[in-house]
């Protein structure tokens, strides 16, 4: 059986992967969405919200029709499923909604006139994003970040569809949780859960400062406006 | 003042935004123009096609002969490559940048062989070389205004877009920054198209002025012709209507504006200062022989050269040395038998005239 210890290693690493790997497309979907009111926005914020109206179970399902040997992708990716990569992929299918929301807040925050300021100084569309835009929106970014992180770290339903409970292997904190209460190993379960809960305590504390000082910022100025 | 080439900036522009429709044409000369209108006629817009924020449904826009925009001839030159470079009420400082980093983020993309503006010098001549290592947010307004302006300037445009850069200033900081303004345009010979809705600064500044009223060009021409029209297409009201003079001190309690000297309150001024003037058109009267025994200090020798009449009153356009704006009502324009060509003294207060240091 695999050690507490490897057991949180593989988590942390699956929920960092996910984390990292959505960061790139949840900035480029938030960034359309923030400037996007036609009806393709609509379609594409419908669909990237699925994941928050289905069961995670389901998403799960849907991941392992999509990548398995008959599906759309199964010819180029048929040995994803059941793979610590299949972790991070159902993970971050699932906290993708959460993070796109969370960088809206934070790109909303950002006056488009500032963007544009640096495009009228010279800079190109890349640059004025990476001068401006992100610096400007690094609360909210880190905070969806964050959120990402701490949604992927709890994943359960779609990771042990898509991945298995595989110990050594796919199995990581909820799983293994999960293994440790079939098996009758109440204690067990009980140190895998409150390891969970430091780190992932840990990560929604930070999260929840960084998004509590973006509000103050919010109210302060609809303050001084009124 | 830098005039020249009537067809500087030409452009004819159409664009649908919601309820809003803008379809407008002109032709700018080099130095500079104003436009003018009351708020939602469409001028910011105007500004953000010409700057390439927006793109127009259709026209074109030229700049000293290049398209810029053409929809017939599918040109849409992206805004960093247009050097048309615009500066918001606000000023839209990099709140996360400080002074210096603002100012050197333009210069630096601009290549060396186009760069005609040394910022350090700018930034001397802007009174801003002291500020460079602070932040935006510790800056005053007028401050802000003329950091903006020095960030605009130090890339070396081709034409600087000015929307309402003193609207959000008091009217001490407003003359201080208009008189920046004019100095600049003065010194690096940059064309400028002013956005504002006060008539003060467009007469101060701009030659020619195009008045937009919803989304149209109501006229074009010059900022004398059209101070009547102005007037009632925005409803400016009374005493809205400065005479605004950069001047010095000259020695005992007098402001040389123009050759001409004005008596004015210089207690806490030195000689030598470059300070601006402003009077209300209002608090100006006319006379047609020399005042005798009178407690206004002020009489100065003029010729009429303009009236225009409007739906509140008339204004007098006056050279006495420096030229001067007077409101009249419409019964002593004629009873006095104002028009052009007439000798006059133009009288006024030593307390109406408001002194800021420049």
């Amino acid at each position: 059986m695999a050690s507490i210890l490897d057991i949180t290693l593989l988590s942390l690493q699956s929920s960092l992967v996910a984390v990292v790997g959505m960061s790139v497309p949840a900035l480029l979907v938030a960034s359309y969405l923030v400037r996007s009111r036609g009806r393709l926005a609509f379609v594409i914020d419908l669909l990237v919200s699925m994941p928050l109206a289905l069961p995670p179970v389901a998403v799960g399902f849907a991941l392992l029709w999509f990548f398995g040997a008959t599906g759309p992708l199964g010819s180029i990716t048929g040995g994803l499923a059941f793979s610590w990569l299949a972790m991070s992929i159902a993970s971050a299918v699932v906290a993708f909604p959460l993070v796109v929301r969370a960088f809206i807040a934070g790109l909303s925050e950002v006056d488009p006139r500032l963007v544009f300021t640096a495009r009228n100084l010279g800079a190109s569309r890349l640059r004025a994003t990476w001068d401006v835009k992100l610096p400007l929106a690094r609360r909210g970014i880190a905070a969806g970040l964050l959120l990402g992180f701490v949604r992927s770290f709890a994943e359960f339903g779609a990771t042990i569809v898509f991945a298995g409970n595989i110990p050594g292997d796919t199995q990581g904190l909820p799983s293994a949780i999960f293994s440790r209460i079939s098996a009758g190993d109440f204690s067990g379960a009980w140190v895998l859960a409150a390891v969970s809960l430091t780190i992932g305590g840990v990560a929604l504390a930070i999260h929840n400062r960084l998004a509590s000082n973006y509000r103050d910022r919010s109210n302060a100025r609809v303050g001084s406006n009124g | 003042m830098v005039e020249g080439s009537d067809k500087f900036l030409e452009f004819d522009l159409k664009l649908r935004q919601g309820d809003f429709d803008l379809d407008v044409a002109g032709q700018f000369s080099n130095g500079i123009n104003a436009v003018f209108g009351p708020s939602g006629a469409g001028k910011s817009t105007l500004l953000a096609c010409l700057a390439g924020m927006t793109e127009p449904d259709d026209g074109f826009i030229k700049l000293g002969g290049q398209t810029l925009f053409s929809s017939s001839e599918r040109v849409c030159i992206p805004p960093q490559t247009r050097r048309v470079v615009i500066v918001f009420q606000d000023g839209m400082l990099f709140p996360h940048k400080t002074v210096r980093e603002n100012i050197e983020y333009g210069y630096r993309m601009v290549p060396i062989e186009q760069r005609t503006v040394d910022p350090d010098e700018l930034c001397k001549f802007l009174r801003i070389d002291e500020l460079l290592d602070r932040l935006p947010e510790t800056l005053s307004g007028g401050e802000r205004q003329r950091v903006a302006l020095a960030r605009g300037i130090a890339t070396s445009p081709r034409l600087l877009l000015l929307d309402e850069p003193v609207a959000s200033l008091d009217l001490g900081l407003r003359n201080e920054v208009v008189s920046y303004l004019k100095q600049t345009h003065e010194r690096y010979a940059i064309p400028m198209v002013y956005v504002s809705h006060s008539l003060s600064d467009v007469m101060a500044l701009a030659a020619k002025a195009l008045v937009l009223e919803q989304g149209r060009a109501k006229s074009f021409g010059l900022v004398v012709d059209l101070v009547a029209e102005i007037v009632s297409s925005t409803r400016v009201g009374k005493s809205d209507i400065d005479n605004l003079f950069v001047g010095t001190v000259s020695d005992a309690g007098a402001i040389c504006i123009d050759g001409t000297n004005v008596i004015a309150q210089t207690s806490n001024l030195q000689t030598g200062q470059r300070v601006i003037a402003s009077i209300s058109a209002s608090d100006i009267m006319l006379a047609l022989k020399r005042p005798e025994a009178i407690s206004a200090r002020n009489v100065l020798i003029g010729v009429v050269r303009q009236v225009e009449q409007g739906e509140f009153g008339a204004f007098v356009f006056v050279d006495a040395g420096a030229e001067f704006v007077v409101e009249l009502t419409s019964e002593a324009v004629d009873q006095l038998g104002v028009e052009p060509g007439l000798h006059v003294f133009v009288v006024f207060k030593t307390s109406s005239i408001t002194i800021t240091a420049g």
